[in-house]
């Protein structure tokens, strides 16, 4: 075993394309050599040796050649970029993209990693010691397969899209993953130790997800295949909670499909009424405000006002500054004239006129989308770069404020928002 | 004052009947002349190509490089682009893109194969502004448009009046209006039932609200066309595309325009070169993309190929020019105004799909597509488009991709390859599906295209079934000095197929307007190409009245005012109109 070290010397803030830092690239070449590998900072060119300071071993074929980075390495990006052998050692945090399209060998990094670490990855091994960015293991844009083999560790949290597409191998997260965890999986094994959130195995086809922690806004094309015990399950070698729920899906995107998601019994127990319907969802008050599940999407009325951006005229108001509601919660709430919806975290509010409505279900309530919808609706973009529109809680009680324009709410709530100024 | 002469290739140039002549070649001011006195001579550049062959340059009648289902396309699917970078370099752009290339990209590319003139094969009327911008990035090439007009409500309103003059008089205004080329049908009626979720299944089916058949726009469009005598017949995608058994519609399609005499009113235009077989094109339809259209059997259970009875056709029926619209293996990005007939391939695959609705015009569809080796339906569609090529006499054959549709237009060389070698096709067939030998008659098939008959694909039949053969497609004096040269010897071996691909793949030398432009895949010069249009001019009362009725709709219906729409002629490169004057 030899070891290259590369001690970074460089402590800006924009990020290096070092794609060029594998045991592939390195290998056969003398110090010189691997020193006048070129990367990039933006447009410029520069050379590898102006970044790191190298030392060590550079005669080593690349199976056993260990090549060491020294220092804070989160702003170096693809770090092992389709490397097939030998080992990496980060010893601080790693830049985007580290070991992405990996074909073998193994990468440790000691830090935390920043986004799209192992993405499109097919084989070797990818142990994170800190916290994993969004995007891990999963497909780059516009593709649809993700990682097709190997294997990816997190000890710590990972963010959104962990495993997007997967096709073969395995995403094992130690802690919570955010929202998107496994969409269009279509094989291999997602292990996650902590909680999971919003939209979990949605588009799934095939392959599996444990998750031991606690599911929040789970999906609805799963169906529930009953409770199995740990031993029954295929999933030896990993710490998992000795009951679990099995569901099977996603339903809502293919008849047959064969994805199966392992949830924790004991902190799921409430997903095993997931058929219980609609009207059945309990009357929940926190102070004067009912919970309901809000949804919101395009109106054609609302489509005809603004047509030509329209959107300060007092007809947009009419169109889209309304909440809809089922008649027994428009009687639960005192029959208002106009409510006042309430985010789930709090933070944010409107008011709007009240329509009750046959059309909704009862604890559900419906505004068009628009610029009254947004103020209470947070910002999961789920890299679209529009916000989840559907499936959120929010608070609603019965207000006299004013039902403001949309002029108003731009100028004073979002434009206010961006200055620092809080809206309520 | 630019001279050259290309010295020493051995000249393949079909429409004056020259196959294989060793032949200098005199240009002069970017036409090709007939000699040059001894003092020209002296200044004139000379351009060595002995040994090489040379053909005039190529000719893409069937093609999509601009608009916005294009441009769908490379948004629809970065993982084509980012994996493909083209640098920048002293004179070219820099660019991206493996399927669909970027608009730039586009323009180099076919020009290092060795092609000068384009046809985008579909531009919405009230979308061509885009196509414009589009076409003033895509470099060094001359090309022009086809206006979608299948399923247009003017035309269709005209034709339920029973109107046919008034019908006429728009489309006149639309072709100045949109400074597009020629009359595109997609899927006739059945783009407009679309917008109701329908479609047309046979020739009699009619389109909701207009009561018009698609026989009936067929032949109303190619009598308003012969009437006209626009340069290109109509040209037809026709219906139920990509249907099993679809064949037989096909065939009743293609008999729709039977008596219809194709007229071609060039005075207004010509100039004049004479070519030893005549280059006015002589049909009266323009069937795009056959391999689509010739599927037989009743499901994908039992598909196979009925190209020998489409082949065999058209042969006999002097009426049709075909293009091939052949299968590469590999990635393909599917786009087409055919919006059901996408929706049902997108069905299919169950991959990404992008459908638009083109308000009282037309409508498209986008979804990528895979053309995998080892599935039987697309290895009997891969064996059905070089059938169709290999069957049908090449004056009335086309080679094509429709790009991107069955594959990029890069992929051309690899349809070279396995036209012009038998061992080729041998050798695919051994690796793909057993119904591209067990359906389709290929196996069967000893014929190879010689250099005369690829040129005759390429070059000559595209140039004369458009009505550009008074400027390109050939090596008459007069004619347009562009000129490909490419890397082979006239006498290669066909078995050594990967030479040929390899020839094919990058010319030796592309001259356009008689400056080369191209050496080995390099580019050398990046000039801005012609924009051709037709310019057509009617009885000026008739055309008012239409602009009245023309306008009212503006108000009532579309979502842009009337004077926005117009493309002025400041969004073309060179523009080049084609004055006919049917008053």
């Amino acid at each position: 075993m030899g070891e290259i070290i590369l001690k970074l010397k460089y402590d800006g803030t924009m990020p290096l394309e070092c794609e060029v830092i594998t045991p592939d690239t390195f290998e056969g070449k003398s110090k010189d050599e691997i020193s006048a590998l070129k990367v990039f900072r933006g447009p410029e060119e520069l050379l590898l040796s102006d970044v790191f300071e190298i030392s060590g071993d550079f005669t080593c074929s690349k199976e056993n050649m260990v090549i060491k980075i020294l220092g804070n390495a989160g702003n170096v990006k693809l770090i092992g970029y389709q490397m097939t052998a030998g080992k990496i050692i980060v010893e601080g945090d790693a830049g985007f993209h580290i070991g992405c399209e990996m074909k073998g060998g193994e990468i440790i990094v000691n830090g935390n990693a920043k986004h799209w670490a192992g993405r499109e990855m097919e084989g070797g091994l990818l142990h994170i010691f800190g916290n994993a960015g969004d995007h891990v293991g999963s497909s780059y844009r516009g593709r649809w397969e993700g990682m097709l083999n190997g294997t990816i560790i997190v000890e710590g949290d990972a963010g959104y899209h962990v495993g997007d597409g997967l096709v073969n191998g395995k995403i094992i997260v130690k802690g919570n993953v955010g929202g998107f965890c496994g969409v269009k999986q279509n094989g291999g094994l997602i292990y996650v130790g902590g909680n999971a959130f919003r939209t979990l195995g949605v588009e799934m086809k095939g392959g599996t997800i444990v998750v031991c922690g606690k599911v929040m806004n789970f999906a609805p094309g799963f169906e529930s295949a009953g409770i199995v015990r740990d031993f029954e399950t295929d999933l030896t070698g990993y710490a998992i909670p000795n009951k679990l729920i099995v569901f099977k899906g996603d339903y809502a995107f293919y008849p047959k499909p064969k994805g199966k998601l392992y949830l924790s019994l004991s902190e799921n127990s409430e997903l095993l009424n997931d058929r219980m319907p609609a009207e059945e969802r309990p009357i929940e008050f926190v102070g004067n405000a009912l919970t309901v599940v809000l949804n919101t999407g395009s109106t054609i009325e609302e489509g005809k006002v603004i047509k030509g951006g329209k959107k300060y005229y007092p007809e947009y108001v009419k169109e889209a500054a309304y909440c809809e509601i089922h008649p027994d919660d428009y009687n639960l709430l005192g029959r208002p004239e106009k409510v006042k919806v309430i985010s789930q975290d709090q933070r944010y509010s409107v008011v709007v006129y009240v329509k009750p409505s046959d059309d909704v279900l009862r604890r559900n309530a419906f505004i068009p989308r628009g610029v009254w919808a947004n103020s209470i609706i947070d910002a999961l973009s789920g890299s679209t770069g529009s916000p989840v529109y559907k499936g959120g809680i929010v608070y609603i009680e019965p207000s006299d404020d004013e039902v403001y324009h949309a002029e108003y709410i731009i100028d004073n709530i979002y434009k206010g928002e961006s200055n620092g100024k809080s809206n309520i | 004052m630019t001279k050259m002469v290309v010295k020493g290739g051995t000249v393949y140039d079909p429409l004056n009947g020259i196959d294989g002549e060793v032949m200098d070649i005199f240009i002069k001011d970017g036409k090709i002349v007939e000699c040059m006195s001894e003092s020209e001579l002296r200044d004139a550049k000379v351009l060595d190509v002995t040994g090489k062959v040379v053909m005039p340059g190529g000719v893409d009648s069937h093609t999509h490089v601009a608009g916005c289902k294009v441009n769908t396309g490379r948004v629809m699917c970065p993982e084509n682009q980012y994996k493909s970078p083209m640098g920048k370099t002293h004179n070219t752009h820099s660019g991206s893109g493996d399927i669909v290339p970027s608009t730039y990209a586009q323009g180099y590319t076919y020009a290092s194969m060795g092609y000068t003139t384009l046809f985008e094969a579909a531009v919405p009327p009230m979308a061509a502004r885009h196509s414009h911008e589009e076409f003033k990035s895509l470099p060094i090439v001359d090309k022009a448009g086809y206006l979608l007009l299948g399923s247009n409500w003017f035309v269709m309103k005209y034709l339920k009046e029973g109107n046919i003059d008034k019908a006429a008089a728009y489309i006149a205004w639309a072709l100045e209006t949109t400074k597009t080329y020629g009359i595109k049908l997609v899927n006739p009626a059945g783009v407009e039932n679309w917008k109701w979720g329908k479609n047309v299944h046979s020739l009699d089916d009619r389109a909701l609200h207009f009561d018009v058949s698609a026989r009936e726009m067929i032949e109303n469009l190619a009598i308003i066309n012969e009437r006209f005598g626009l340069p290109m017949s109509i040209h037809l995608h026709a219906n139920n595309l990509g249907h099993p058994g679809n064949w037989e519609i096909t065939l009743d399609t293609m008999d729709v325009t039977k008596k219809i005499k194709p007229v071609v009113n060039k005075a207004g235009y010509d100039t004049g070169v004479k070519t030893k077989y005549s280059h006015d094109r002589e049909q009266s339809v323009y069937m795009t993309h056959i391999q689509f259209h010739s599927f037989g059997g009743t499901s994908w259970k039992d598909f196979e190929s009925k190209a020998d009875v489409i082949a065999k056709h058209i042969n006999k029926s002097d009426h049709i020019v075909m293009d091939s619209g052949s299968v590469a293996f590999g990635k393909a990005i599917c786009m087409t105004g055919d919006g059901p007939g996408l929706y049902d391939i997108a069905t299919m695959t169950g991959g990404k799909w992008a459908n638009e609705d083109v308000e009282l015009e037309c409508g498209s569809g986008v979804t990528p597509f895979l053309y995998d080796h080892k599935n039987k339906v697309h290895s009997i569609q891969w064996a059905m488009g070089l059938e169709l090529m290999l069957l049908t006499d090449p004056k009335k054959a086309i080679m094509t991709t429709d790009n991107p549709n069955a594959g990029p237009f890069m992929k051309y060389p690899v349809l070279i390859r396995w036209l012009m070698s038998r061992k080729a096709r041998e050798d695919m067939m051994k690796e793909c599906h057993k119904g591209a030998s067990e359906r389709t008659t290929l196996a069967n098939i000893d014929k190879e295209l010689s250099l005369y008959e690829l040129a005759t694909v390429t070059r000559a039949t595209p140039a004369k079934a458009v009505g550009i053969g008074y400027r390109k497609g050939h090596l008459s004096p007069g004619a347009d000095a562009d000129i490909t040269v490419y890397d082979i010897s006239p006498d290669y071996n066909s078995n050594d197929y990967m030479a040929i691909e390899k020839a094919f793949k990058t010319a030796k030398y592309t001259i356009k307007d008689g400056e080369v432009i191209t050496k080995e895949g390099r580019i050398i010069e990046t000039p801005k190409g012609r924009t051709y249009y037709a310019d057509v001019k009617v009885n000026n009362e008739l055309q008012n009245e239409v602009i009245g009725d023309i306008k009212e709709w503006f108000r009532k219906y579309y979502s842009i005012s009337f004077s926005n729409y117009p493309v002025p002629e400041k969004y073309l490169t060179n523009p080049t109109p084609l004055n006919i004057n049917a008053r």
